[in-house]
């Protein structure tokens, strides 16, 4: 149950350049930049962060948010990202940019910047239609194929990327109809095909299928499906509104032209018969297959094509691209990065929790290398909200809510949310209302197929990140929607990314390590909130669940009975430290067993809000009764501050 | 930022468009032509002769495609008309419907005290609400055979029963079952909800009553792809050159859209330097803002839609 803070663990031996920190952690080779600008284009807001070296140490000088620009009118992404630059430029005084371009290297007077790095999660998903390779088209999936289709789901869950299991119907029918056109099925099919979308198609089979190869019938389908579907694309390709066009722009082509990527993760024999029989439409890729205990191939596979088909296709990618000191990343991965990093550097077990305006990411990483990455790349706080009604339902979004919401009030607010993704919660109301939507995110987030909490004994260090967490006007909201998802037992470190800069730091790494260590040590980029002990067990509502004493470092001592169900804080300052003594009721468990009481072998650290005691067990079970429940949580709200 | 041409209401702009056709047909204008919004310019029978699918849904019967604006054909292929013309735009925050041509016919807000079954309306127009637009009216509507509805929003609950959907499945582009009965393609300036058509759209809309017009509820928030309405002008119209400058700076005419001011419109009297703090206790860029009911308020820039 011991903790360590990152003050303790960290090495200071992390100068700029030298291969300490991140890069030795990550492998990645050190680079000495005076000045590093990293962005994080998201689907509705462009952060932009700049680092630079102060007396030695990187340090973050400054930050800027501006809305993202990728979609019309201004239909080009560098067009936000430079007001956020300028925004840089008036905070600092330094300029940055001329003439539309970035100033880079440094200059001797200040100007300029070294290294320019960027994440990007604007594109959104990428869309992959899995087909079913079994006959019998016109009937549904059969269990293989479904159950093939979750393991590849499962491969990339912690890419920006969806799979869908779809059946083509034959393709006898494409020619079936009077006339020899399509006959009504195939027409409805098609229509079902060209709404999802697919950015990419997946070719799977499993076991003694793959031996005998996808049958021709299959790909007489798919290059007869390949067809519609390209057209439709070129019509609506990644840039909206291309077919709306006003005068000055560029017109799209009408005609079909582009290639749609195949992955194919069949016997290789077939490979050649496979890229004849797709035809020219087709970009077939070998893959190796995958397997729910070989999940890579396919993960790395689609998040390559994740890069070239979705982040490469933004407005204005290509200009970004001129910039860069190195390829973008997406933000989840990058993300990733960070979580892994503070995993292995400081030998924790890690949960990184990112909830941004379309996706929602809780990345895990354990002391001894685990990594289990979690993407839901539909469900966010602003465009993803339509996904989280969906799925949780209005029940579950309101029982975190202190007042009674109708389902059309609720269906209403998230849909204008949907319509007017920019909309900031202007009251109370509404911002409880967008913790209560984060949450569910977070929990959706929690059920993607590989996302095992319980995988990790225990949870060192909660980090908390993205806009709704970023911005809450209150630590403790931000602490609670933190505790009321990831529910830790034992003890653990809250922290939070007040300044939008964790999904950023993963990249920033890929040129400068060094400098993301440091950033992350120097400035608070992650704020530490405080430290968290959560008994578990069962005991009845008020009922004594833990008797702790407190030990601070000046001789202080504080002892204190702490009800279940109950929130309690101890004042416990970000500078602080004390020894903490647990005194559990019998049923209840602080990590080493029902009623076994246990002394923390190091001091514990405080933070901004204290040393929060969450004794409301686990799981986290609210009240039924509806006046209980709110009196609850605006009982718990009052304690933690929020 | 919610508009894909900057403003909600446009008096005139040179747009080229596409008159998309859903499955391969017949072109019947050339490159270079000039085209008036009823004439015909493409043909397409996608299950062969008419009748031959009698339980298809009516978007796989004959269509004859109409070009909706008034200008010339840029491309014209097997799959679509691409068509620039000078056009007055209307803009919407959410839409529901395919590309539909009509003559636009604009209800009087006196036409709207009587039971929606009492309204004369004529078969193939694109009718203009000057408000909510309930379920009874837009069912009349659609049994009328009226090809498109514009109003200033519509009831989230009245809007989803009468299209049997789920709107954030729609707006998501997931699957969503078929309507039995079709209904017109619908396009609401304001939203959901109940809030009244801003006076400048209106104005618009009652100076082009009777013109032909293209209507698209095509929606998709991801990609701020909006509804829209353009009206083709004569050529010898010559509407004040706009450029629909977006940004929400000194001296702009914004609406509100959300909290208490919401749908009231106002000019930004000053800019702050820096986040001011909203009452949901959040800091954020905001601007001060004269409401044109006489009242100041200090609004984030986010929930602010600038309008002229």
């Amino acid at each position: 149950m011991s903790i360590q803070s990152s003050e303790q663990a960290l090495p200071r031996h992390t100068a700029p350049g030298s291969q300490s920190g991140l890069g030795a952690a990550l492998g990645v080779p050190g680079a000495v930049s005076r000045s590093i600008l990293a962005a994080d284009c998201g689907s509705i807001f462009t952060k932009v962060a700049l680092l630079g070296v102060v007396e030695g140490q990187y340090r973050l000088l400054a930050r800027a948010e501006m809305p993202t620009t990728a979609f019309p009118p201004y239909r080009d992404i560098t067009v936000g990202l430079l007001q956020a630059i300028y925004e840089l430029e008036r905070i600092t005084g330094r300029k940055m940019v001329n003439r539309g371009q970035i100033i880079t290297p440094e200059q001797s007077d200040g100007d300029g910047i070294d290294s320019f790095v960027v994440a990007l999660s604007a594109g959104g998903p990428l869309t992959v239609a899995m087909v079913g390779t079994s006959p019998g088209g016109d009937r549904g999936p059969n269990k293989d194929e479904q159950a093939l289709a979750e393991t590849a789901q499962q491969a990339v869950a912690g890419v920006y990327a969806d799979i869908q299991l779809v059946k083509l119907p034959a393709a006898e029918r494409a020619a079936a109809g009077p006339n020899g056109g399509p006959d009504l099925h195939w027409l409805l099919q098609m229509e079902q095909l060209r709404r999802l979308n697919p950015r990419a198609i997946l070719l799977a089979e499993s076991g003694a299928a793959r031996e005998q190869g996808i049958s021709p019938a299959i790909t007489h389908a798919l290059a007869l499906a390949l067809k519609e579907v390209l057209s439709e694309q070129n019509e609506h390709p990644n840039i909206p509104g291309a077919t709306f066009t006003q005068a000055t722009a560029k017109i799209p082509t009408l005609h079909p032209m582009e290639r749609m990527p195949v992955i194919y993760t069949g016997h290789p024999r077939h490979y050649e018969r496979l890229r004849r029989e797709l035809g020219p439409q087709a970009d077939v890729r070998q893959s190796e297959p995958f397997a729910p205990h070989n999940l890579r191939p396919l993960s790395v596979a689609v998040s390559s094509l994740h890069e070239r088909q979705i982040l490469s296709a933004i407005p204005g990618y290509h200009r970004l691209n001129g910039w860069m000191s190195a390829p973008p990343m997406a933000t989840a991965t990058s993300f990733s990065s960070l979580i892994r990093f503070l995993a292995q550097h400081y030998g924790m077990n890690v949960v990184g929790i990112d909830v941004g305006a379309s996706a929602t990411s809780v990345m895990v990483a354990g002391e001894h290398g685990e990594f289990l990455p979690s993407v839901h790349a539909s469900a966010g706080a602003a465009s993803g909200l339509g996904e989280i009604l969906r799925s949780a339902g209005h029940k579950r979004i309101a029982r975190w809510l202190t007042f009674d919401i109708s389902e059309s009030e609720l269906r209403q607010y998230v849909l204008d949310k949907m319509i007017q993704p920019r909309l900031l919660p202007y009251t109370e109301r509404e911002l409880e209302l967008e913790h209560a939507l984060a949450r569910e995110a977070i929990f959706l987030a929690l059920q993607q197929p590989g996302a095992e909490l319980g995988t990790l004994p225990h949870l060192d260090l909660i980090l908390g990140a993205g806009g709704v967490l970023a911005h809450a006007p209150r630590y403790g909201q931000a602490a609670l929607m933190m505790l009321d998802t990831i529910q830790p037992r034992s003890v653990s470190s809250l922290v939070l990314d007040t300044v939008a800069l964790a999904p950023q730091l993963g990249v920033v790494a890929t040129v400068d390590p060094v400098a993301a260590v440091q950033a992350t040590e120097n400035d608070a980029v992650l704020q530490r909130l405080g430290t968290v002990v959560s008994p578990f067990g069962k005991a009845e509502d008020g009922e004594p669940a833990l008797k702790l004493q407190v030990d601070y470092m000046d001789g202080r001592k504080k002892t204190m009975e702490v009800s279940y169900g109950s929130i309690e804080v101890i004042p416990l300052a970000a500078n602080e430290q004390a020894m903490l003594t647990l005194f559990p009721a019998r049923t209840i468990d602080v990590g080493l067993g029902p009623g076994e009481q246990a002394r923390a072998g190091e001091a514990i650290e405080g933070g901004i809000i204290g040393l929060i005691i969450d004794a409301r067990g686990r799981p986290l079970s609210l009240p039924s009764d509806s006046a209980y429940r709110r009196a609850k949580l605006a009982q718990w709200r009052q304690t933690i501050g929020g | 930022m919610n508009y894909p041409l900057g403003w909600p209401v446009i008096p005139g702009i040179t747009v080229r468009r596409e008159r998309r056709m859903d499955r391969p047909g017949a072109a019947l204008v050339q490159p270079g032509q000039q085209v008036q919004p009823d004439e015909p310019i493409a043909h397409i029978n996608p299950l062969g002769t008419a009748g031959s699918a009698p339980f298809a849904p009516a978007r796989f019967g004959a269509q004859t495609l109409r070009a909706g604006l008034r200008g010339h054909v840029i491309e014209a292929t097997p799959r679509g008309v691409l068509i620039e013309g000078f056009v007055a735009v209307v803009q919407g925050l959410i839409g529901v419907g395919e590309q539909v041509v009509g003559e636009l016919n604009i209800l009087s807000k006196e036409a709207l005290k009587v039971p929606p079954d009492m309204i004369p309306l004529a078969r193939g127009v694109i009718l203009v609400v000057p408000g909510v637009l309930t379920r009874a009216l837009l069912e009349h509507a659609s049994r009328s055979e009226v090809v498109g509805l514009i109003a200033s929003s519509m009831a989230v609950e009245e809007l989803e029963v009468a299209l049997g959907l789920d709107l954030t499945a729609l707006l998501d582009g997931l699957p969503v079952p078929e309507n039995p009965r079709p209904l017109p393609t619908l396009l609401f300036t304001e939203g959901l909800g109940d809030h009244p058509m801003a006076s400048s759209t209106l104005a618009l809309l009652r100076q082009h009553g009777g013109d032909y017009a293209l209507l698209s509820g095509d929606t998709n928030p991801r990609r701020n792809r909006r509804p829209e309405l353009l009206i083709s002008l004569p050529p010898e119209a010559q509407p004040p050159a706009v450029k629909a400058d977006p940004r929400i700076i000194n001296g702009a005419i914004v609406r509100v859209s959300n909290g208490e001011y919401v749908g009231e419109i106002g000019q930004v009297i000053q800019t702050f330097q820096r986040p001011q703090c909203l009452p949901s206790g959040i800091h954020a860029p905001a601007v001060f803002v004269r409401l044109e009911r006489g009242v100041k308020a200090t609004l984030p820039i986010y929930n602010l839609e600038r309008i002229s």
